[in-house]
């Protein structure tokens, strides 16, 4: 038996005992009840290692390789239960705490990762801005230096789970505008100040996923710099690199529990029989196992160590299109019903819902709404075109403005 | 580099320098399928015990991507996958006994009779030729049979009152009329044949459907391989084309509107290539229904991807690509053809709709 198949085993015990018995999703629990769960899972995992798992032992990790790591996620996706339960989490873990093992001092590690596994500091991005989306470089938050401290002025906008956050990663322009790129540094920036103000941001589905971070002479201590001061984009960007590969197995299983739920949702709705309808949702199942073989691909690479590929654009790409056409097949399905935004909400952020999750029209417009953001967030579908043209096929640079 | 990579190289090399696309318009060069047989390709995959040589099905997938890359007109796909795949899944041991050695050494050739006009790959009615099991002759029409002047034999899949049979009839036996007809895609001739009470060897007195159907699977997934050769040789030529094309004093793939039509073309070759490579693997020991849902997923999705980059690579490469001297034509016939041989994008999606919402098990 491979050191791996025990690794999946001592996952699945893990899960089988913290669980109860009758577990069926955490999408099956009412809001309410769902918040503390998540709450008290987070707690649990915390005290198991799960949090922050791929850490080194010494920041208060488990040491997980690439391959452990895919393996939690997998067996955790397939449970009903997130590996991180806030929704700030993803900022914290996936974002920020690569880019400090990367980058930060031994002082910014020690203090910063154990308080993000506690929940103390609860993270958000702060790298978008009202001018600054695709050209990102473009970018005019400014942080001016006063002794010890970065003073900043500035707005950053489409934070996820804004609001429930207390720390920011910013990147900032410390240098000139006409320096674009290197005059730009990463810098973590308290929430909890006067000089900040959170707004939520409410959104075409009618809830507030995302906020808009006015600074108004903020401050930061200048020991809070991640990497070298004028190389943020360089270390911005490096965060771009970690993380593939590890969330692809989870990420097939949470597509193919919201498809299996597509294919009841269909059967429901008497349209089984009709050819359209067929030849879509067999399309939507070839995407799925599709997304699964190349999410193998990605993790057996970056598990060689090799360097990413091609894969991560072409995984951003491939994923959020299809979402974006399987929740129109999934509108289409409900017809009038679709007209009356009934019954429960969905349950994830972002993405496919969890195991247990309400089957109802509210759901799949919410749903259909929420990857209308996909395509755009995160590079939108154009950027990461242009992106595969570039890097991967090797066509010329299109002509930028002088 | 892997034993795979190198055989994948050693095929494209020998190709380039023996049957470059210049040559292959005249039709096969000489003697080039003799020579294919020498370097052992027809033995891969095919077990020792038969003279084979072993392995999965990875080594065959690589020959066929390559052949789908150079539009090789031999009949690897026909003989060396095809009717060697019906006779190890569907003959009596004697039959495979005496077929499958000589296929893998290249001694005998083999095409395949399995429908007539009404093309149905998918085998939802009998096969149309008749076996008339007590004086083991075949009667009907078959139609779409490729490769035939390579064939020494015509594995034929034969309906009788007592389900489906495999039998192997001379190419030159009495009775036995070959119709050629004019191929859209010329660098795969397609003939009619008709038996009219052609003695066959019958190489399995046993109900064949099972195998068959296995067999014809396997042969999707062979051609699925070709469809991603051809699709990742249209798409490599059209960007080195959009990278030299100068209009606007600059190269045409700088532009946004080209650039993004590629990376869209390679984002379903990617794509095309994962399902294609999983059901290279559920070939040799996955179950006939893992068998079959991996192979509908990789046809359609190779279909549609080979489609939509043969359309890119046309609409790129602009008026000169419309000439007949250019070879883009050649390969927009090949997927075009590819697209509907073994079933279409839409019938092998109707076969995942029948699994997802029927509950039927292939």
């Amino acid at each position: 038996m491979s050191p791996v198949t025990d690794f999946r085993r001592s996952v699945r015990e893990f899960l089988a005992r913290e669980l109860p018995a009758d577990w069926a999703g955490v999408g099956a629990l009412e809001p309410g009840p769902r918040r503390e769960f998540l709450d008290r899972w987070r707690r649990t995992l915390a005290e198991h290692g799960y949090l922050g798992g791929a850490w080194p032992t010494a920041y208060g990790g488990a040491g997980h390789d690439l391959v452990q790591q895919s393996a939690v996620q997998e067996e955790f996706a397939r449970a009903g239960v997130p590996h991180l339960p806030w929704p700030t989490d993803g900022f914290g873990f996936n974002l920020i705490a690569p880019v400090l093992l990367h980058w930060g001092t031994e002082e910014q590690k020690r203090h910063y990762l154990p308080r993000m596994v506690s929940g103390e500091h609860r993270w958000c991005q702060g790298y978008s801005e009202p001018d600054a989306g695709s050209d990102l470089f473009n970018l005019r938050t400014r942080a001016t230096r006063d002794g010890d401290d970065w003073v900043l002025d500035g707005q950053k906008t489409w934070q996820t789970a804004g609001t429930e956050a207390n720390w920011i990663f910013v990147l900032a322009r410390t240098g000139t505008r006409a320096e674009r790129a290197k005059g730009l540094s990463l810098l973590l920036v308290p929430l909890d100040q006067a000089g900040v103000t959170v707004r939520p941001i409410r959104t075409m589905t009618g809830q507030a996923e995302f906020s808009e971070v006015f600074f108004d002479g903020a401050r930061t201590r200048v020991a809070d710099t991640v990497g070298p001061v004028g190389e943020g984009a360089r270390v911005a960007l490096t965060l771009l690199g970690f993380e593939r590969g590890t969330a692809s197995g989870a990420l097939y299983i949470g597509h193919r529990l919201e498809l299996d739920r597509l294919v009841a949702l269909v059967r429901r709705q008497g349209r089984g029989g009709d050819p359209l309808v067929r030849q879509r949702l067999a399309w939507c199942h070839a995407q799925v196992e599709t997304l699964g073989h190349l999410g193998r691909q990605v993790l057996a690479r970056a598990a060689d160590g090799r360097p990413p590929g091609p894969e991560s654009s072409v995984l951003k790409l491939f994923v959020s299109e299809y979402h974006a056409r399987l929740t129109e097949l999934a509108v289409d399905v409900l017809g009038m019903d679709g007209a009356v935004a009934s019954g429960a909400p969905s349950v994830a952020h972002l993405g496919p819902d969890p195991l247990g999750s309400p089957n109802t029209a509210l759901a799949w417009l919410q749903k259909f709404m929420i990857a209308r953001a996909a395509t755009i967030y995160g590079g939108s579908s154009q950027i990461q075109r242009s992106t595969i043209g570039e890097r991967v096929l090797g066509l010329p640079r299109e002509r930028r403005p002088a | 580099m892997n034993e795979i990579d190198a055989l994948r190289e050693t095929v494209r090399d020998f190709l380039a320098d023996r049957a470059p696309i210049a040559a292959v318009r005249g039709g096969p060069p000489a003697g080039l399928w003799t020579e294919l047989t020498k370097l052992g390709l027809p033995a891969l995959g095919v077990p020792e015990a038969y003279g084979g040589l072993g392995g999965d099905f990875a080594g065959p997938a690589a020959v066929l991507e390559e052949l789908g890359r150079a539009l090789t007109p031999v009949p690897y796909l026909a003989s060396a996958v095809f009717a060697t795949e019906l006779l190890r899944r569907a003959a009596d041991e004697p039959a495979r006994r005496r077929w499958l050695p000589r296929l893998a050494a290249g001694e005998a050739t083999a095409t395949v009779a399995l429908v007539d006009e009404r093309a149905d790959w998918l085998l939802a009615g009998p096969p149309p030729v008749r076996l008339d099991r007590s004086s083991g002759r075949l009667t009907g029409r078959a139609a779409f049979v490729t490769d035939l002047d390579h064939a020494d034999v015509v594995v034929v899949v034969a309906s009788t009152d007592d389900g489906w049979r495999l039998a192997v009839v001379d190419r030159r036996a009495d009775g036995l009329a070959a119709h050629e007809r004019p191929a859209t895609d010329g660098t795969r001739p397609l003939h009619d044949l008709t038996f009219d009470g052609v003695a066959a060897e019958v190489a399995a007195d046993a109900d064949a459907e099972a195998g068959v159907r296995r067999a014809v699977d396997t042969a999707t997934v062979a051609l699925a391989c070709e469809q991603l050769g051809g699709a990742q040789h249209v798409l490599d030529r059209t960007v080195a084309y959009a990278g030299q094309r100068v209009q606007f004093d600059r190269p045409i793939g700088a532009f946004q509107s080209v650039k993004h039509l590629l990376a869209d073309a390679f984002v379903a070759n990617e794509a095309a290539a994962a399902a294609v490579r999983h059901a290279v693997t559920v070939v040799p020991a996955g179950s006939d229904a893992d068998l079959a849902i991996a192979t509908a997923v990789a046809k359609s999705a190779v279909s549609d991807a080979y489609w939509s980059a043969a359309r890119a690579a046309v609409q790129v490469h602009g008026a000169i690509g419309f000439t007949w001297e250019h070879d883009m034509h050649l390969f927009l016939r090949r997927a075009l053809v590819s697209r509907v041989q073994f079933g279409s994008a839409e019938q092998h999606r109707e076969r995942v709709a029948r699994v997802l919402l029927d509950g039927d098990p292939s």
